[in-house]
């Protein structure tokens, strides 16, 4: 289980260490590894249950046929449209890039896509295939077998690759916020009363308050707890997740293009929806950006992207690397929650406009390319987060290199150079993934 | 420059790895090392400058800028006081307090405020022995401890700090108008004296400069004022931060508009501000690895017995009081990647006052030491009411789980040869001194 050849690989990467920031990019994309998240869906609990929180019903999403979709998470076909608009994007880039030729069904021979079980997860990365490399046939996702039980990529918990200590997880969070969660609704008060004033429909300006409507239930009012949570949920937040659940729906609503009347009940703006979308990043950064959560259940995933480039570069096929060698694209869905994670791992930070920092969006991915200087030889990381804005999202807008979706050149700490790209020389980016990685939360399995 | 002899105690200590989350607490205070921040004082900008930015004049401290005030200078002898409680329950302080003095050690920056904040915290502390705080003179003295980069202790490649900086904002820093934009609404309504329920929002008067207007004013990642400028986003900062002041000096907040919660929430941007420019790894690493460096070694010294050059005190300090900034205790947090929630406070807030206190103890039965940290400060309704405080109503305590060394008891209990291991990792060797 531990990871002794990547330091081989980083002495052999040593001479690179010296990469500065230079004038002119000469640099040439070898290998692009985007991990993203599945796209505009449907809500985590079924109306019936969200009707518990609010006076008004949640509204439906249209499937194909304008009737509403029926099932939690599934994928919207406005969610699906939006994430072929996204792969036709990057359709685009790549073949600008050298990396595809539009010869897509010889382009496929070089692209890996693996994403989670989840048909929210599948249907997502095949609409994503679809927008890259429409011409290629049916879309080809490596989903690991039901048989053989959970990914161990996403969700390595379940997957036995690692192993949570629930007592650490839990002061891990709570030693983070003084071991009184509670403290949290005080903090994030301007955020609570929004969305009770948004469930209950009154006047943001409503004072005093009122009452809870008979037969409901005010999710803002339940007490915030770090309790033992469970391999879906790694602690067990308390209201916190009960108010994520009922908030959940909002952003989808908007970026699924609903009628106005039909967002936060009409009474939701964009920046309404960023604003009590704080609620639901507070929940990621405690279950998931906190340093232990972070290090049990990204590393595997952290240890795959890192020996996946490292075997791009050297040409040596590796263990715990995806693919092969040859392998130029490699596109991982999963959840908000993986990547969210992945960026705690490595303390990444990002801001695109519309969102709040460190959103990880519908469809939005977390890509890191693998570029060779053409003077010197040097590999280096360029790491970025990409996502269709919410209006880019919401209207369904055509991207093209002139349009881009929005980019965030994001700095690796303890590694990025201070050009404009933020290059991260590889030998360093394996220094920094070795300290950061827990090698007994990674497995060497290809 | 480079502390090699860390290493050589980590080995020493590397027995002590095993512990593991222990019913009873055996352990007992052999040292305690608080960073804190200077209590109350006026705006750091003068109320001329500040007046441009809003419709009425900022109110008078009594002080001139960035002087500590006279209610701040209590609320620190309260909070001295507390101490003096606790550490003579913990049996590190005796209530002979000249006897005791010569186990205390306090050294602040150099600046009025801090100065007085560690004489009047001592005066809570130490009541019967005369004030000694060691500080350097005159108070534009640069402090190797608390301005490494100034001091020459530390270099600062200043592109390289735009790049950490700007490469955590997706290279658009103006983005943060929209992400804040509740907080610009808040801080401009109060600034501007008008509800902030009200729609559409006025035209800015015009004689009043409007801190919120980034077309004209952007925010943007600069080299400038250390260590980086955020453009409009600095102006903004100022202009905000007399309000926690207003609120814990006892004045009305905001002209009147801002309850304790209003408070709360405009200091998000100078979490913000704070955050970026000290939290970032790359300038944590350059700003705070010399006073993490001084503290890491003052606990290994204080360990072992052992005299040791890059430390606070001598082998028999028992109480180590550093006072600096906000900047300076955000810093040593974003370097160990440590969090903190205070009720009342947002996330990570350096209060007036409050301080990360790490605790040395020893386990009783098996002679290992542990690091305990906490963040210790009191409430802003402590501060405004100068609430007194006993160890039945103490300041508020947040326990800090520091990441890769707690251990899951309810103290969060940190081996020390874990945290120098740590340490060794976080700390930039070539941005740190071994000077006493």
């Amino acid at each position: 289980m531990k990871n002794h050849p990547l330091i081989l690989v980083a002495l052999t990467l040593c001479c690179v260490c010296i990469l500065t920031a230079q004038p002119s990019d000469d640099t040439q994309l070898k290998q692009v590894i985007i991990f993203g998240r599945h796209g505009v869906r449907t809500p985590n609990a079924p109306n019936s249950t969200l009707f518990n929180f609010s006076v008004q019903q949640y509204p439906n999403f249209p499937d194909a046929s304008g009737a509403p979709l029926t099932g939690v998470s599934v994928l919207t076909p406005n969610g699906a449209a939006d994430e072929t608009i996204l792969g036709g994007y990057f359709r685009l880039w790549l073949t600008q890039e050298g990396l595809l030729t539009s010869n897509d069904s010889a382009d496929a021979n070089f692209v890996f896509f693996q994403a989670a079980s989840a048909p929210l997860i599948t249907q997502t990365a095949e609409a994503f295939w679809t927008g890259m490399l429409p011409a290629a046939g049916p879309p080809n996702i490596y989903v690991v077998p039901q048989a053989q039980g959970a990914d161990p990529l996403f969700d390595p918990l379940d997957a036995g690759v690692a192993t949570l200590d629930s007592e650490m997880a839990v002061a891990a969070v709570n030693g983070r916020i003084g071991g009184n969660p509670q403290a949290l609704a005080s903090a994030y008060a301007p955020e609570l009363a929004l969305t009770r004033s948004l469930l209950f429909n009154y006047p943001l300006s409503q004072t005093p308050v009122p009452v809870t409507p008979a037969g409901k239930e005010d999710v803002t009012s339940i007490p915030f707890t770090v309790a033992t949570g469970s391999n879906t949920l790694p602690v067990n937040l308390g209201g916190l997740a009960l108010v994520a659940e009922a908030i959940d729906p909002f952003v989808m609503e908007y970026t699924d293009g609903l009628p106005n009347a039909q967002v936060g009940w009409g009474q939701l703006t964009a920046g309404g929806i960023t604003q009590i979308f704080r609620l639901y990043d507070l929940l990621l950064d405690l279950a998931f950006r906190t340093p232990y959560l972070a290090r049990v259940q990204s590393s595997n995933m952290a240890s795959h992207i890192v020996r996946s480039l490292v075997q791009a570069a050297t040409g040596n096929t590796m263990a715990g690397a995806l693919a092969t060698p040859e392998t130029k694209v490699i596109v991982l869905i999963g959840t908000n929650t993986n990547i969210v994670g992945l960026a705690g791992l490595f303390h990444l930070d990002w801001l695109l406009p519309s969102y709040e920092p460190d959103v990880a969006a519908p469809s939005g991915a977390l890509m890191f390319e693998l570029r060779q200087s053409q003077s010197t030889g040097e590999y280096i990381v360029r790491v970025s987060y990409v996502a269709q804005t919410m209006d880019q999202l919401r209207n369904r807008t055509a991207l093209t290199l002139a349009a881009p979706p929005a980019s965030a050149p994001v700095f690796v700490p303890g590694c990025s150079v201070r050009n404009a790209t933020l290059d991260c020389p590889l030998g360093k980016f394996v220094r920094i993934a070795n300290q950061l990685i827990d090698p007994h939360s990674a497995d060497l399995v290809n | 420059m480079k502390p090699p002899s860390l290493k050589v105690f980590a080995l020493t200590f590397s027995f002590v790895c095993s512990l593991t989350a222990q019913p009873v607490d055996d352990t007992t205070l052999k040292q305690v090392i608080m960073f804190g921040r200077h209590s109350v004082r006026g705006p750091v900008a003068p109320n001329a400058y500040l007046n441009n930015f809003s419709v009425q004049p900022f109110p008078d401290f009594g002080v001139a800028a960035g002087i500590l005030t006279p209610n701040g200078e209590k609320l620190e002898t309260i909070l001295g006081g507390y101490y003096r409680q606790w550490l003579t329950q913990e049996g590190l302080l005796t209530g002979n307090d000249t006897a005791d003095a010569n186990f205390v050690f306090f050294h602040a920056n150099a600046i009025q405020r801090t100065v007085d904040t560690a004489e009047h915290l001592w005066t809570g502390l130490l009541p019967g022995a005369p004030v000694n705080v060691q500080h350097l003179t005159p108070t534009t003295a640069i402090d190797p401890l608390f301005d490494p980069v100034d001091a020459g202790v530390a270099q600062l490649d200043s592109r390289l700090a735009i790049a950490s900086v700007i490469g955590r904002l997706g290279g658009n820093p103006q983005s943060l108008a929209s992400a804040y934009a509740p907080e610009m609404g808040l801080a401009r309504s109060v600034l501007l004296g008008y509800p902030g329920t009200q729609t559409p929002a006025p035209a800015t008067p015009a004689n009043v400069t409007d801190v919120t207007n980034f077309t004209t004013n952007p925010i943007a990642v600069t080299s400038g004022s250390p260590p980086v400028s955020l453009g409009g986003l600095s102006t903004l900062g100022n202009a905000i931060d007399p309000f926690i002041m207003e609120y814990a000096d006892g004045l009305p907040a905001g002209w009147g508009q801002l309850t304790a919660g209003g408070v709360s929430q405009t200091s998000r941007i100078t979490n913000l501000v704070l955050g970026l420019e000290f939290r970032t790894t790359y300038l944590a690493r350059a700003y705070s690895s010399n006073v993490a460096s001084h503290i890491v070694r003052s606990m290994v010294q204080s360990a072992t017995g052992n005299a040791m050059t890059g430390t606070l005190g001598t082998t028999s300090t028992k109480v180590v009081v550093l006072i600096a900034s906000d900047v300076n205790v955000c810093g040593l947090a974003g370097l160990f990647h440590i969090d903190w929630l205070l009720p009342g406070y947002q996330p990570d807030f350096c209060a007036p006052g409050g301080a990360l206190v790490f605790q040395l103890r020893q386990s009783q039965s098996t002679g290992e030491y542990v690091v305990r940290a906490a963040y210790i400060a009191q409430t802003m309704d402590q501060l405004r009411n100068q609430t007194p405080l006993t160890l039945e109503a103490p300041p508020g305590i947040a326990p800090i789980f520091i990441p890769d060394c707690s251990s899951a008891n309810a103290t969060f209990d940190c081996p020390l040869a874990k945290f120098v291991r740590i340490a060794k990792q976080v700390i930039d060797p070539q941005a740190a001194d071994l000077t006493n």
